[in-house]
């Protein structure tokens, strides 16, 4: 049994004595919420997550694409473990007990169920009611269930550091496909009092359209789909200032060229201004408003809205977490970035720069903070573990493991999100 | 070289008369000063009032609110040598833009439009939330989404990130001290796309006193009260200059 090993066990053990000494046939929610990259992975390793712990009876269900609940019995109590996806921003924003920018379909209002009043209902996000789901099945085949309810939030979930969230946008709430045009603005968030954890490094990647292409045999018309952006090309692209493909060069294809963003809020919208654009300090910062036609802009609120603005408009390109599946956007296309493919190898070894590590925000003031931090405990032991990233697909997607990393195996790494990747040696080295 | 910091209560009387809005500051159609410190840590931004004229401005010289000097509050340790002014308009319902330059003339970058506005309105909304309900933010210069690491950047300083190559969209307060103000001329760009030339549409005169005119074609003393009475508020702040 290795070192982390005897931690594992000693975390699930502490753990199981936690919820055990708590009450009697207690039942215990864990709520985590917000970056809608982690929604797959959080309900992916939940079972591995409480079953490490000593929990039994493990069962999952989901209701939509954005909702995920597990359910165990941990010693005498049950555990109600909900992830739901929204945007890094309201993860943390959700702990604080802040919905200004909640949209109304995420938000608990006074006609939600379990609503707790207009002072606490702030802390509150619309997850899973347990009360109604139908069925319950393993990872593989999960169970479904058909309403939400009020629920605190325990976790939240960012790509990014709170104080990173200095972006604004206005535009469509749904890019080309419409949904009311919206505005937000983000001044940082304030997290003062709340504890973080970082266990994780999410690679993000660009997508294109395939009709972005070029000719690989200038000028003999060997057009092929691109497969490659460069820094140069993105800062150009998503600063308003290309028009048509063209703009790069006679071997581009003849096209408009459309920029898929995502909303301000969005932790990955954050990671690309920091990364990509450098917080403008390239000499132009990135676009916050949505613009048709010479160039034409648009802004998404969620990575499956961006990854549709990419799939739908020709010309389009647009970015999101690495690991995004393809096989539903026919038209997508994933791209190296800086002719390096988007890896966990890649990643770790400094050769792929468009990375975050990861946020979970918890409030140790929260009013079931003994009763759930245990649980906190052994997910963040679970997920710090190079050897935990799930390296098979579930029900809750394709496997992590050939892009997520663990900040324990990263070489090289960043000392916040604005920072550039040095050498920090691995404290978990993996091969290669 | 100090110079005194007393009439706040003046200007801000001054202010409400000419914008005629009192609570909604740093939004679309105001006219935003900056004055930061070359040499110091801060910026101080203030929310003039709507002012987004598209053709010359030939109305009476009116005065625009601001409480910034040399010598007095962050700018403590300056001299009017060390501070810098800018002014810009940012209005994204009818993409123009205004920003201040010199007498003679001001181009604007071609395809920079959406660099311009992405940025005003970032710092915008900053200043914002730093100055709460009043029309003046005091920010360190180093914080995010300021002039100073926004508007600026590499792009470089009186840029407007990008939107004017010449970086010539600042001025240098340093003729305080010998004439007594510091002119500067706002420009108008219609719906900017390619490289434009701007509309002057104004002439914007910062005193050593705090205080910004607009000065129009046909200067005439405005006798509406309302600025009488900031005027009288002045007098009695005691505004004085020292050496």
């Amino acid at each position: 049994m290795n070192k982390r090993m005897i931690l594992a066990s000693f975390v699930a053990g502490a753990s199981m004595l936690t919820l055990a000494g708590s009450v009697s046939a207690a039942t215990t929610d864990l709520n985590i919420y917000g970056a809608s990259a982690q929604f797959l992975y959080w309900n992916a390793v939940a079972p591995n997550v409480l079953t490490n712990m000593g929990c039994t009876n493990i069962e999952q269900a989901k209701l939509g694409s954005n909702q995920g609940i597990t359910r165990a019995t941990c010693g005498a109590d049950t555990v109600y473990y909900r992830v739901a996806a929204k945007a890094s921003f309201d993860g943390p924003s959700a702990v604080m007990g802040d919905d200004h920018y909640a949209d109304t379909a995420e938000k608990c209002v006074s006609t939600s169920v379990g609503y707790p009043g207009a002072a606490l209902a702030p802390y509150y996000r619309l997850m899973i009611d347990e009360a109604s789901c139908t069925t319950w099945g393993p990872a593989t085949a999960p169970g479904s269930c058909g309403a939400t309810k009020c629920a605190r939030i325990t976790l939240g979930a960012s790509d990014v550091a709170a104080e990173s969230f200095t972006q604004s946008s206005s535009g469509q709430l749904k890019g080309p496909l419409g949904g009311g045009v919206i505005s937000r603005t983000f001044t940082g968030i304030d997290v003062t009092g709340l504890t973080s954890y970082q266990p994780l490094v999410v690679p993000f990647a660009f997508f294109s359209h395939n009709t972005v292409q070029k000719d690989t045999a200038y000028p003999a018309g060997a057009f092929s789909t691109i497969s490659n952006m460069p820094r140069s090309m993105a800062v150009q692209l998503f600063s308003g200032q290309v028009y048509n493909w063209k703009d790069f060069g006679d071997e581009f294809v003849s096209l408009d060229a459309v920029a898929c963003l995502r909303h301000a809020g969005s932790g990955t919208a954050s990671a690309f201004d920091h990364t990509i654009m450098n917080g403008g300090f390239w000499g132009a910062p990135v676009a916050s408003v949505e613009s048709v036609g010479g160039p034409t802009i648009y802004f998404n609120d969620s990575s499956s809205d961006l990854m549709k603005c990419v799939n739908t408009v020709a010309g389009a390109v647009g970015y999101a977490d690495a690991d995004q599946t393809t096989s539903a956007y026919p038209n997508v296309v994933r791209l190296s970035y800086n002719g390096e493919v988007p890896s966990r190898v890649n990643m770790r070894n400094g050769r792929y720069e468009y990375f975050t590590n990861m946020w979970m925000y918890e409030d140790p003031a929260a009013p079931n903070y003994a009763v759930t931090h245990p649980i906190v405990s052994a997910m963040m032991a679970f997920a710090a573990d190079p050897a935990s990233i799930p390296t098979t697909s579930t029900a809750w997607g394709s496997a992590k493991s050939d892009y997520w990393a663990t900040r324990a195996e990263m070489v090289f790494n960043k000392v916040n999100d604005k920072g550039y990747p040095g050498y920090v040696g691995a404290a978990s080295p993996q091969l290669p | 070289m100090k110079r005194s910091l007393l009439f706040l209560a003046a200007t801000t009387v001054s202010l409400f008369g000419f914008s005629g809005q009192a609570m909604a500051y740093f939004t679309d159609g105001s006219l935003i000063q900056v004055v930061y410190q070359t040499n110091g840590g801060y910026e101080v931004a203030t929310d003039l009032g709507a002012f987004h004229p598209t053709t010359a401005y030939t109305g009476a010289t009116q005065t625009l609110g601001n409480t910034v000097t040399a010598g007095s509050g962050v700018f403590s340790t300056a001299t009017w040598g060390d501070l810098r002014v800018a002014y810009f308009v940012k209005q994204a319902s009818t993409s123009d833009a205004w920003t201040s330059g010199p007498a003679t003339g001001q181009t604007s970058g071609s395809r920079k439009w959406v660099g311009y506005q992405s940025a005003t309105t970032s710092v915008m909304s900053k200043y914002a939330t730093v100055a709460g309900i009043s029309n003046q933010a005091i920010i360190a210069k180093t914080d995010s989404q300021t002039y100073n690491t926004t508007l600026t950047t590499m792009a470089g300083a009186g840029g407007f990130a990008g939107f004017i190559p010449a970086l010539n969209g600042e001025t240098s307060l340093a003729d305080i001290d010998t004439v007594g103000y510091v002119d500067s001329y706002l420009y108008y760009y219609n719906t900017p796309d390619s490289a434009l030339a701007g509309t002057q549409v104004a002439k914007l005169r910062t005193y050593g006193d705090g205080h910004t005119e607009v000065v129009g074609a046909a200067p005439v003393p405005i006798p509406a009260p309302i600025f009488l009475l900031g005027s009288g508020l002045m007098a009695l702040v005691g505004i004085k200059r020292k050496k």
